[in-house]
């Protein structure tokens, strides 16, 4: 197999690491995870994140000296892209994951936001972009990042759905430059999983051209779908909840129409984000924050 | 069961969000002539207010108690539809003529001030036997934001908190309950706070010629205290001042810039009806208000030095958290 770089796209808690481990599986190097794989509660089999990526994520973010939501963070990284320091920060992590000579493989939520500056970096990547309920994902995010006292009092639909929007406009933003892209709906994978798994197989070996052993491939892939993982699991619809907003409800139907695989125009002035939103998800996080750093060790997260 | 009769005085009724300059406001209509009910009843002064706020320590503990009967929201559309319906419930109308009651004697005309008055106004209006005569104090919600942060909330993190667009929403839904029960009722004033330190002699004539609706009386002796009244408007107190219109900052919502700027032209006379579907909230704001109730009823679990005063502890923020009808 050529070596080509696959990223996997989407907000927190979306089942970006169950594509992570397909991809994985399918034999994508995600990199010696080793070292610092992280295997939890949340995910049990793991997360599937670079650290090293993962610091130049962060050095970027640092250098940006604003936050992910403001309107001005995608020129800013991009910029960020032409100095030479970040730049080689990132090309030096790259040219790490290009010695295996093999598909490669890097995810973490936190560059769907960044891809201003990755889509410089990063050499013709195929991207899997991973679709799921914002009504779902906020649930699970909430179980991962808040006490259980703050979250019974919490309701983080819209501050979520905020987060969901400004990932998957970046995303798709991105994806109009990029054809070699797959979208995956978390729900469909694990509802039909050999149809979703051989849709993902199939991609995949378009993309990086490869030629014997799809079913053995397949095989591997299928014992990462557990459908007992799939938790956080709501009956209401997305589209049926008051606290977010029409915008982000048609949003979510033009992923489902890409994840369908029918031709949608995406255009971003149909998706566009409130004025105080990005105030709405920096208080929320400098409030959680706070709270974090006044709970008694010992305790779990505020 | 009514507080008064028919031919008492009006009661004032201050009504503004917080750090708006209700409280000055309430300065100037004790110096005209009204009272805030015995000394012994006001909440205390603390350092965010210094100069005392004016408060009525009973309607407070009303308030909060009708919230929890009201079993919504404060951030609900239909809270004060809630509200207003507690009116039909005869104890909570004895327990509110009650309140009114203790105020002063009959003749004497009183004023209430609090900064969530407004959304229990559409209840006020059905049990009080005269209605009140409302003043609505509006200033920048960008400045009240600042200034909300600066008194009311630990510094490290006032610092790192923006807060304008949350204390606009806050303001927004106070206007809502506020504005649509002042339909009909010409003898309502709108007071914007920097007119009022900008030109205190207009706006101080202003209001006294809108406060000699409560009674002739009071008119008579009101009109011999504009030395007074100007005496507490001291513009060494405003702080936050910015320089910058609500209007021209890009984070803020339309909706509340374009509320803003109908409460300017009624303060400046144009008699413009309030039309509620202008105003909607968003579909986010309730989760954005709620949250930050509880992010400081948390505050104050966690870090007691936050708590600023007893007065505090008596604000919503610091009630039991609403029942969430989602």
């Amino acid at each position: 197999m050529p070596s080509r770089p696959i990223l996997v796209l989407g907000v927190d808690r979306s089942g970006t690491s169950l594509v992570a481990d397909l991809i994985a599986r399918w034999g994508a190097d995600p990199g010696d995870l080793g070292r610092h794989e992280v295997v939890d509660e949340h995910n049990p089999r793991g997360y599937f994140e670079y650290l090293p990526m993962q610091e130049v994520l962060h050095e970027i973010l640092a250098a940006a000296h604003c936050s992910v939501w403001d309107p001005d963070f995608p020129s800013r990284i991009a910029r960020l892209a032409l100095e030479t320091r970040y730049r080689q920060l990132a090309l030096d992590q790259v040219a790490e994951m290009e010695r295996s000579g093999r598909p490669w493989l890097w995810k973490e939520p936190l560059m769907s936001l960044q891809m201003a500056f990755w889509e410089k970096i990063v050499p013709f990547p195929v991207c899997v972009v991973t679709v799921r309920n914002p009504h779902d994902s906020a649930r699970s995010f909430a179980k991962m990042n808040y006490s259980p006292a703050l979250r019974a009092e919490l309701a983080t639909d819209a501050a979520f759905a905020f987060r969901w929007q400004y990932a998957m406009l970046a995303i798709l933003d991105y994806l109009e430059r990029n054809p070699d892209h797959l979208l995956l709906r978390y729900e469909s994978l694990l509802e039909d999983p050999l149809g979703e798994v051989e849709r993902l197989n199939r991609f995949l070996d378009r993309q990086l051209d490869v030629g014997q052993g799809a079913d053995e491939r397949r095989s591997a892939m299928l014992e990462a779908v557990d459908p007992k993982l799939w938790r956080n699991r709501e009956e209401s619809s997305f589209f049926e909840l008051s606290g977010v907003t029409d915008e982000q409800k048609s949003l979510l139907g033009h992923l489902h129409e890409r994840a369908a695989d029918r031709p949608a125009r995406f255009d971003a002035a149909h998706y566009p984000l409130p004025a105080d939103a990005p105030e709405y998800l920096e208080d929320f996080n400098t409030w959680t924050e706070h709270l974090h750093q006044l709970t008694p060790k010992g305790q779990t997260r505020p | 069961m009514s507080a008064t009769t028919s031919s008492s005085p009006r009661p004032i009724f201050i009504l503004g969000g917080e750090r708006s300059g209700s409280s000055r406001v309430a300065e100037l209509v004790r110096a005209w002539g009204a009272s805030p009910g015995p000394e012994e009843s006001l909440v205390p002064a603390d350092t965010a207010s210094p100069r005392g706020t004016l408060e009525h320590a009973p309607l407070v503990g009303l308030l909060r108690d009708l919230y929890a009967a009201a079993e919504t929201s404060l951030w609900t559309p239909d809270f004060p539809a809630r509200v207003a319906a507690l009116a039909d419930d005869s104890s909570w109308a004895t327990r509110a003529a009650d309140c009114a009651r203790a105020m002063a004697e009959p003749e004497a005309v009183w004023f209430w001030k609090e900064p969530l008055l407004g959304f229990f106004l559409p209840f006020w209006q059905r049990v009080l036997p005269v209605p009140p005569l409302c003043l609505v104090v509006v200033r920048n919600p960008h400045d009240a934001a600042h200034s909300f942060a600066r008194t009311r909330l630990p510094k490290d993190l006032a610092s790192r908190l923006r807060t304008t667009g949350w204390y606009a929403l806050g303001w927004a839904a106070l206007m809502r309950s506020v504005l649509p029960a002042l339909e009909g009722d010409s003898g309502h004033l709108i007071l914007i706070y920097e007119e009022l330190l900008r030109s205190p002699v207009v706006q101080v004539q202003r209001l006294c010629r809108a406060l000699g609706a409560c009674s002739a009386a009071a008119a008579e002796q009101g009109a011999g205290r504009l030395a007074e009244m100007f005496e507490r408007l001291d513009p060494g107190l405003w702080h936050s001042k910015s320089e910058i219109s609500f209007s021209d900052l890009p984070q803020a919502d339309e909706r509340h810039k374009d509320l803003l700027r109908h409460l300017h032209r009624r303060a400046a006379g144009a008699t413009e009806p309030y039309e509620a579907s202008r105003h909607a909230a968003a579909p986010y704001h309730r989760e954005w208000a709620e949250n930050f109730d509880a992010f400081r009823r948390h505050l104050a679990l966690l870090d007691s030095e936050t708590v600023p005063s007893e007065r505090d502890r008596r604000r919503h923020p610091f009630w039991p958290a609403p029942p969430r009808n989602r």
